[in-house]
């Protein structure tokens, strides 16, 4: 029976970029994706005739320069077309879109707000400054602060220089940042609440938490970090839909090499005299491989794929300890004409950006309460890109796809989360009503709509509580400690069995790093003269 | 002769401070608004012959550092022979007592169930284990991120250490729980949700979070690593001690002395000008009021660095407690405690009934049930009642300091009918035994004491006004950027509460300099 050098567990964008990394370096390797389309929750389908969605994630912000670089994704096909405006439109029939023209934007803003007008773009270089200082954060694995190891002990001491390198008044804003608000923060600059509710919504994407509460400012944070990327504009649409990103990568892993199976779905881990040896799929199919990394989150990974028979109740506690309540859903809509924004009619470029329905702080602090008891928010945030506008590819002409980032629809609503398919189409309805009150005619023009809760997004793409980072992104879950401490740096507790999905560092979001940094970590080791 | 050192406040940091300075050879005089010492911990008569133990009643927080120091047993301090227990209850249960001893506390939860009381044995065996690393952090000046003094290295390396020797696994815990909410912690911790509810309140007290607010674990942390014992006579028993101490080492106090301004020349304090006129020379001014009173109302803001003013204008003060007195005929009786004197008691039967306490401050309404905090400082203290006769002293959570449509008379007489109806879910009768009430709303707070937004902490405790955080980085160690001028109220580390710990450590931060 051949021998793999590694399975990869799970064809979503990590998977495939530590694949496609450990097949650079000569490794034979084989990926197995469960579903019939690769790319987890970065894929495009075509869910009805002639329209493509970008299902889950919508747009791409921080995938690495340097991945993009490496794995050579443009010649794969990889093209991100750039995002112009973020718009959002009021109840009282105002409206405000910030645009890359800082002209454009002051006046925008002014309306609102002298002051705060003038004041917005010192908040864009302060926040720029700090990313730039916590950027390189994302591209390296997490100093281990436990570790005694002189080099590790080094890397703690590097990391405390830089910040002692830092502008006294950067340093009491950057360790302020790391456990305030987003209102908190947005409070002491800035006085309009047209301003402040779409800023804010920054810090509370993907989270269980409400823009009021003290950690959201750093994840504030890191949308400034996909804003400096440079040499790869951003923030922006894969042409042909996020499946591209995955598509892109998946062809630079065959191009060197790797083998990758769909429709092949993991059961459970082989693990024999306490090692990772192989993987048996649901259809009984044994597959043997020298190192098993999984792309799925910790919990599917260590409750199900591996089973608690195989660790230490310590573990098992941290891993069932580590917070996974999913927050979000989505609705994508095919529509036979543009949605027309009563606040700002027509076609224009505000609608080539994304567009913020998030009308006001106690709005989005509303809508956090109603999750918190467990419901759906009655009057949620939404997060809405119409791709069609600047890739017409994914859309009959004229006609548009519309993709709705719903927050929060809470995993664990009071029925139980099984319940979900009940509540399905009334939570649609909530977005689609919430959406209507700005876009007047928007339900009559509905062609086809898909509702994800975060119940299907568990059944349907794996991720354990719908949750889209495959682990929250609260301060105790980051760095070291993700997704336990001791257990940060892509190995698990079981020799020869690897982690290098969002559950790991750096994160979530279509960034690549975890893929990457965990087949640079498992290459490391076998150099060092220990097996993959 | 030495120049006159000036304490600005006579609350417990005051006298901490100013007893610790007199003590190292200064001329200290304190001055006090009041016509009474104490501040927040001032032992009050809201009702003729019946007198409450101050405005924040807890006095178990002590630093036992502070009161060697200043030797204040030998001035009158001592502690209650035993402490009582806090009765957490239920409508239509049994409720949960939480007692210092760990084997009382799960004896008592055995009718829970085995597994509340192991759970509840395993946690207190963490929180032991690491109790005396975060009550160092807590009884000290806090370390600097950036230390430039041989001394500061010196003390962050040691901090270090400290930490490393608590063992790899429970100081990952602590890193983990650090960042934390209380309501993730006490969830994976226990399962019953009463026990979950009762151990988040002493965890938000007077702060603007709830249970569900990241930052809320570290302050349980803190409650519990600093628990000491309680004074006999409350927090009031706390500031008699102090206060003879403080006229023992020859401090010299005013009382009934506003200080209207602080008189700055050349970078560095000079004087201190009074309500009354008098200005007083001194070289050395420490003031305990709140950060942005002293140093935006105090100091004029032509000799304030423009930095210091950008980094203290958004500290956070938004006041959520309120305090309620009662003067009673009689005991109270908790309905499923018949027949038993219940000294301290508290509301909030599950995390989200807190938690729904707290969402109502964030639209500047006031709870529809508070959550309580009760004492009855009479059972152990008699002489605070006419015979026979008892006070109840109740702080409130979570009343907003900036009530939608302010805070008039009626709006006050509803918070006090809020406060009653949710006693009488547990104590019935309760308005019949009632002879007197005072309520204070964060508005009569702030202008009783003084303090921005009635904040009993002088500034909410998160964790970004925390530490050397708190208030501001270049103040975070008491220092100034005005020579002379010092800060040692609760808006300094370790921060609110009936300490005495920012007013000593910022009086040895000045002795040092």
């Amino acid at each position: 029976m051949k021998k793999w050098d590694a399975i990869v567990v799970g064809g979503g964008h990590n998977g495939l970029a530590c694949a496609a990394y450990l097949a650079k370096a000569g490794k034979d390797v084989l990926v197995l994706e469960r579903r019939h389309v690769l790319g987890g929750a970065a894929v495009s389908e075509e869910l009805y005739p002639g329209f493509t969605f970008s299902v889950c994630s919508y747009v791409v912000s921080l995938l690495r320069p340097w991945i993009i670089q490496d794995l050579e994704l443009p010649k794969f096909g990889l093209e991100i077309l750039p995002l112009e405006a973020s718009f959002s439109p009021y109840p009282d029939g105002r409206a405000l879109c910030r645009w890359s023209d800082p002209e454009l934007t002051r006046r925008e803003i002014a309306a609102f707000s002298k002051k705060d007008a003038e004041v917005y773009p010192e908040f864009g270089k302060a926040m720029s400054r700090l990313a730039r200082w916590a950027k390189p954060v994302i591209d390296a694995p997490a100093p281990r602060p436990a570790s005694l190891n002189p080099r590790e002990l080094k890397g703690l001491l590097d990391f405390g220089q830089r910040f002692r390198d830092l502008e006294a008044v950067d340093q009491e804003g950057l360790a302020k940042l790391m456990t305030k608000s987003a209102v908190d923060l947005l409070d002491e600059w800035f006085e309009s609440d047209q301003l402040k509710a779409p800023m804010a919504v920054s810090g509370i994407i993907g989270t269980f938490l409400g823009v009021r509460s003290p950690g959201t400012a750093y994840v504030l944070l890191h949308h400034y970090m996909g804003e400096i990327d440079g040499a790869f504009r951003a923030w922006g649409f894969a042409k042909g839909g996020t499946g591209m990103v995955s598509d892109s990568i998946a062809d630079a892993a065959r191009h060197h090499g790797a083998t990758i199976r769909t429709e092949a779905d993991v059961d459970r881990v082989l693990v024999e005299r306490g090692e990772a040896t192989g993987v048996v799929l649901s259809d009984g199919e044994e597959i043997s491989a020298k190192a098993v990394v999984s792309g799925l989150d910790p919990h599917a990974t260590f409750l199900k794929l591996v089973g608690p028979d195989h660790l230490d109740d310590d573990f098992l506690t941290r891993i069932r300890r580590f917070k996974m309540r999913g927050s979000s859903g989505k609705v994508n809509l095919a529509v036979d004409r543009l949605p027309e924004f009563s606040s700002r009619p027509g076609d224009g470029p505000h609608l080539r950006g994304d567009i913020a329905i998030a009308p006001s702080i106690e709005y989005l602090e509303r809508a956090y309460d109603d999750a918190k008891y467990g419901d759906f928010s009655r009057r949620p945030y939404l997060n809405v890109v119409i791709p069609s506008l600047v890739d017409p590819s994914v859309a009959p002409p004229g006609k548009h796809v519309i993709s709705c980032f719903v927050q929060y629809a809470p995993y664990s609503i009071k029925e139980g989360p099984e319940h979900w398919p009940e509540r399905r189409e009334a939570f649609g309805d909530a977005v689609v009503d919430t959406l209507a009150e700005y876009c007047p005619g928007l339900k009559e023009s509905i062609l086809f709509r898909q509702v994800l809760t975060p119940w299907d997004l568990e059944q349907d793409f794996g991720l354990t509580e719908g949750n889209i980072f495959h682990g929250e992104l609260s301060l105790e879950q980051l760095a070291f400690q993700r997704p336990a401490a001791g257990f940060a740096h892509y190995k698990t507790p079981i020799p020869r069995l690897w982690m290098c999905g969002s559950g790991t560092h750096p994160g979530g979001g279509i960034m690549g790093a975890p893929g990457a940094l965990a087949a640079k970590a498992m290459l490391q080791g076998s150099l060092l003269g220990r097996s993959l | 002769m030495s120049a006159r050192t000036i304490v600005i406040g006579g609350g417990p940091n005051g006298l901490a401070a100013a007893t610790t300075l007199a003590r190292a050879g200064k001329r200290v005089t304190l001055f006090e608004a009041r016509d009474t010492l104490g501040g927040l911990a001032a032992g009050e008569e809201f009702h003729p012959g019946y007198r409450t133990t101050g405005l924040l009643h807890d006095s178990a927080h002590l630093r036992p550092a502070v009161a060697r120091a200043l030797e204040l047993e030998r001035h009158g301090l001592a502690f209650a022979a035993e402490e009582p227990a806090r009765y957490a209850l239920e409508e239509g249960g049994p409720g949960v007592k939480l007692f210092r001893s760990v084997e009382q506390t799960c004896a008592g939860l055995e009718v829970r169930g085995a597994a509340a009381a192991a759970a509840y044995k395993a946690w207190r065996a963490y929180v032991s284990r690491v109790a005396g690393f975060v009550a160092s952090v807590l009884s000290e000046a806090p370390p600097d991120l950036d230390p430039t003094a041989k001394t500061e290295l010196l003390d962050l390396v040691k901090k270090g250490v400290a930490l490393r020797r608590l063992g790899e696994a429970d100081m990952l815990e602590l890193l983990r729980i650090g960042p934390m909410c209380v309501a993730d912690w006490v969830k994976e911790s226990f399962d019953d949700p009463l026990l979950q509810a009762a151990m988040c309140v002493p965890a938000l007290e007077g702060t603007w979070l709830g249970p569900w607010s990241a930052g809320s674990a570290a302050l349980l942390l803190a409650h519990e690593a600093t628990y000491g014992r309680s004074a006999r006579g409350g927090a009031a028993g706390i500031v008699r001690a102090l206060e003879t101490a403080a006229r023992a080492a020859g401090v010299e106090i005013a009382l009934g002395e506003p200080v209207e301004s602080i008189e700055v020349d050349g970078g560095a304090a000079r004087a201190v000008r009074l309500a009354s006129g008098a200005a007083h020379a001194a070289d050395l001014v420490l003031s305990t009021l709140e950060p942005k009173t002293t140093l935006l109302g105090l100091v004029p803001r032509t000799h304030l660095p423009a930095e210091l003013e950008d980094a203290i204008l958004p500290w956070r003060t938004r006041g959520t407690t309120a305090k309620v007195h009662l003067a009673l005929d009689g005991p109270l009786e908790v309905a499923t405690r018949p027949n038993e004197l219940v000294e301290h008691f508290s509301t909030g039967a599950s995390v989200d009934d807190i938690e729904r306490a707290f969402d109502s401050v964030k639209y500047d309404t006031m709870s529809e049930r508070p959550v309580l905090d009760v004492r009855i400082p009479s059972i152990a203290d008699p002489d605070l009642a006419p015979a026979g006769g008892h006070v109840a002293s109740i702080l409130v959570h979570y009343v907003p300091s900036h009530l939608a449509g302010g805070w008039t008379a009626q709006a006050k007489a509803k918070l006090e009918e809020r406060v009653l109806d949710e006693l009488d879910r547990h104590v019935p009768h309760v308005r019949e035994r009632i002879v007197a009430t005072e309520t204070l709303t964060p508005a009569d707070i702030e202008s009783r004491y003084g303090i921005p937004g009635g904040h009993v902490h002088h500034g909410e405790h998160s964790l970004d006004q925390l530490l050397f955080l708190r208030p501001s980085r270049a103040t975070g160690h008491y220092r100034t950027p005005i020579a002379g001028l010092f800060l040692g109220g609760s808006g300094s580390h370790p921060g609110g509460g009936v300490t005495g710990a920012p007013g000593w450590l910022a009086a040895r931060a000045c002795a040092r300099r």
